[in-house]
């Protein structure tokens, strides 16, 4: 398996821990067929859903700090509409993806793939992207690049 | 602000529609697939996108050197169509044609034995018995086509009836399947029959270009001047043995034996050799021994034209000669019976993070055995097995050809493991040879009460030696290298 994939599994999968779903729904998502071929040849989904977990993260600061930048959004409550949004758009990704091979039986039939794993999967991915957005703006920079919103954190002003 | 909300958005809706170069190889086979067949074009366009592909994912499609192995597409589509439920086959998927490399051609000799005790299972006009070797004739004449087919009958000399034997050869040699034929053409030609003797001299015209089929009752006969039965049968078991692993040490031998019921009525000869009246129909068994090489045997085998015989057979052990131990075609389902493991590295045969659960652990391995010249039966028996941790219990299921499951469509047989006690190790599962059951169960020490005892009617006097010293001359104890073995790594 590529390292990448590797990466964004032990992430999703909280280093081990695995709280939100099962070991075979983490397999689907490494790349575990539809033949269940056990070189992972199926769709790294992995490390698509962390790549873009990471862009639309990043988007996310881009659009409120940079795009945007404007005086009358730069209240802490902004911040958190903005992370909320992101949380949302990550958790229906992460949710969608896996449900949609559910329904269209794309997987591999020795696995046990269930809707409350989707929906532990989509918390995953949105809490890491809520972590992300959180450690982009927590910090002096790159937050002090934007002019209005350079003081805009989850807890002030 | 609505343009970016629109790209984030926009790249959450491409995310979602995108997948890697197999699921669009998938997408598209799938519609190939709408009207149950694959055409030429359909199939073309298939291995072209192989071939165009870069996708780490396509690599299991080539060999070495990078070219596509055509075989392996179409066995990874008709599991992908298994796995959607798809009623594809083989047939149904356009292939190229592929040169088949014509077999090597062979002599078969049939060598029936014609000595009185074969007489009671030619009683009947319509006796299974003529049935089932008259079938056997026609399939062994199908089979060597441009080769020739030899008839014996076999006794104090190697008595030949029909060389290079046509169509019409064979339905006389069918005709002349009853007692009173047997005695004309065989006056002054046979004698007590010494087993072993006609085994060895079947033995001994087989080669290359020979194949020797021998039909008989297989009944050792002691006879007065051997009183102490056991004493001959062991003798005996020696002989055979003897004479097998001398032909082993001098060529490839290997040897098929199926054993048949028929019905029975006339005189039987019991281990003293006195005659035993039988008046009324009772099924026996006789053997048809197949001796030749390796080769031989595998193409009688993957020719299925024993599974044609009138009356079927109702078991069959095949012998071989160990040269090299065989890794069969394996994988570790993903899915543990017991316990839970890790997926990561089920491609390396490598089982990680394996834990039980309240105290059991368990999985299967689906195993592919058709490339070997044993039954398939054979496989299904745990005698035949070792592990070598006594602490894994071992059971097997033969896999049905329509399973409905696509991980197992290129498999024969599960092997189920368990244990309670799980430990870091590397597993080995040996296939073994050895004495089949049915060997031991169709065999009886004593045959004298044969015309009022029941369990004695259904069993051969002797034969359980016979096929020891076989199965003593092909695997003897002293050599442990099994017919195949497969390894599994455990990680706890």
């Amino acid at each position: 398996m590529d390292p990448i994939t590797n990466f964004f599994a032990s992430l999703f999968e909280w280093f081990g821990i695995n709280p939100f779903y099962n070991k075979d729904l983490g397999d689907h998502l490494r790349g575990y067929d539809i033949t269940c071929d056990p070189n992972f040849i199926g769709t790294h989904w992995y490390s698509l859903i962390g790549c873009a977990m990471i862009v639309l993260s990043v988007l996310c600061y881009v659009l409120q700090y940079h795009a945007l930048d404007r005086f009358r959004y730069n209240r802490c409550k902004h911040w958190w509409i903005f992370a909320a949004l992101l949380f949302t758009l990550n958790f229906i990704i992460g949710f969608t993806i896996p449900y949609n091979s559910i329904q269209s039986a794309e997987y591999c039939p020795q696995l046990v793939l269930t809707n409350t794993n989707c929906l532990g999967f989509g918390i995953s991915n949105a809490i890491w992207s809520f972590i992300i957005f959180l450690l982009l703006t927590s910090f002096k920079y790159p937050r002090y690049l934007a002019n209005n919103c350079r003081y805009t954190t989850c807890w002030k002003p | 602000m609505k343009k970016s909300i629109f790209l984030i958005l926009f790249s959450a809706l491409i995310l979602s529609g995108c997948g890697s170069e197999l699921t669009e190889f998938n997408d598209q086979a799938y519609s190939f697939a709408s009207d149950k067949k694959i055409d030429p074009k359909e199939y073309k366009f298939l291995l072209d996108f192989v071939s165009n592909t870069t996708d780490k994912s396509f690599k299991q499609f080539k060999d070495e050197k990078g070219k596509i192995d055509s075989l392996k597409v179409v066995a990874y589509l008709l599991k992908y169509y298994s796995a959607k439920k798809l009623a594809i086959t083989s047939a149904d998927i356009w292939q190229p044609e592929i040169t088949v490399t014509k077999a090597d051609k062979f002599n078969i000799n049939v060598f029936l034995e014609n000595s009185g005790s074969m007489n009671g299972y030619l009683n009947d006009p319509n006796t299974q018995f003529k049935n089932s070797v008259y079938s056997l004739l026609t399939r062994l004449k199908l089979f060597v086509d441009k080769d020739s087919l030899n008839l014996f009958f076999i006794n104090k000399s190697d008595q030949l009836l029909y060389k290079n034997a046509t169509n019409q050869d064979v339905e006389k040699f069918k005709d002349i399947l009853n007692p009173t034929s047997f005695n004309k053409i065989s006056v002054g030609k046979t004698q007590e029959s010494d087993l072993n003797d006609l085994i060895n001299r079947c033995l001994r015209k087989s080669n290359e270009n020979n194949l020797s089929v021998f039909i008989s009752d297989c009944i050792y006969s002691p006879g007065k001047s051997h009183p102490d039965a056991a004493q001959y049968l062991a003798e005996q078991k020696q002989g055979v043995f003897l004479n097998f692993a001398t032909a082993l040490k001098e060529s490839d031998v290997s040897v098929m034996v199926i054993q048949i019921f028929a019905n029975f009525k006339g005189t039987y000869w019991d281990k003293k050799n006195n005659p035993v009246s039988i008046p009324t129909e009772i099924q026996r068994p006789f053997y048809i021994w197949f001796i030749g090489s390796r080769k031989q045997i595998s193409l009688i085998q993957k020719s299925k034209k024993l599974n044609e015989l009138d009356g079927g057979y109702k078991n069959k052990v095949v012998f071989q000669k160990i040269v090299s131990t065989i890794e069969p075609t394996h994988a570790i389902l993903p899915r543990p019976t017991f316990g839970s493991f890790d997926r990561t590295e089920l491609a390396n045969f490598i089982i990680t993070n394996a834990t039980p659960s309240k105290g059991l652990f368990g999985f299967n391995v689906a195993v592919n055995f058709s490339d070997d010249i044993q039954d398939e039966n054979f496989y299904t028996d745990t005698a035949n097995y070792k592990v070598l941790n006594d602490n894994y219990r071992l059971t097997i299921e033969k896999i049905p050809k329509s399973n409905s499951y696509a991980s197992f469509s290129d498999f024969t047989h599960l092997l189920k493991l368990q244990t309670t006690s799980l430990r870091d190790e590397s597993l080995r599962i040996d296939v073994i040879g050895c004495t089949p059951s049915w060997a031991y169960n169709s065999s009886s020490n004593d045959d004298l009460n044969i015309a009022n005892d029941n369990s004695q009617q259904q069993k051969t006097f002797g034969f359980r030696y016979l096929i020891e010293g076989v199965s003593d001359a092909f695997y003897p104890k002293s050599n442990t290298k099994p017919i195949s073995s497969i390894s599994i790594k455990i990680k706890k």
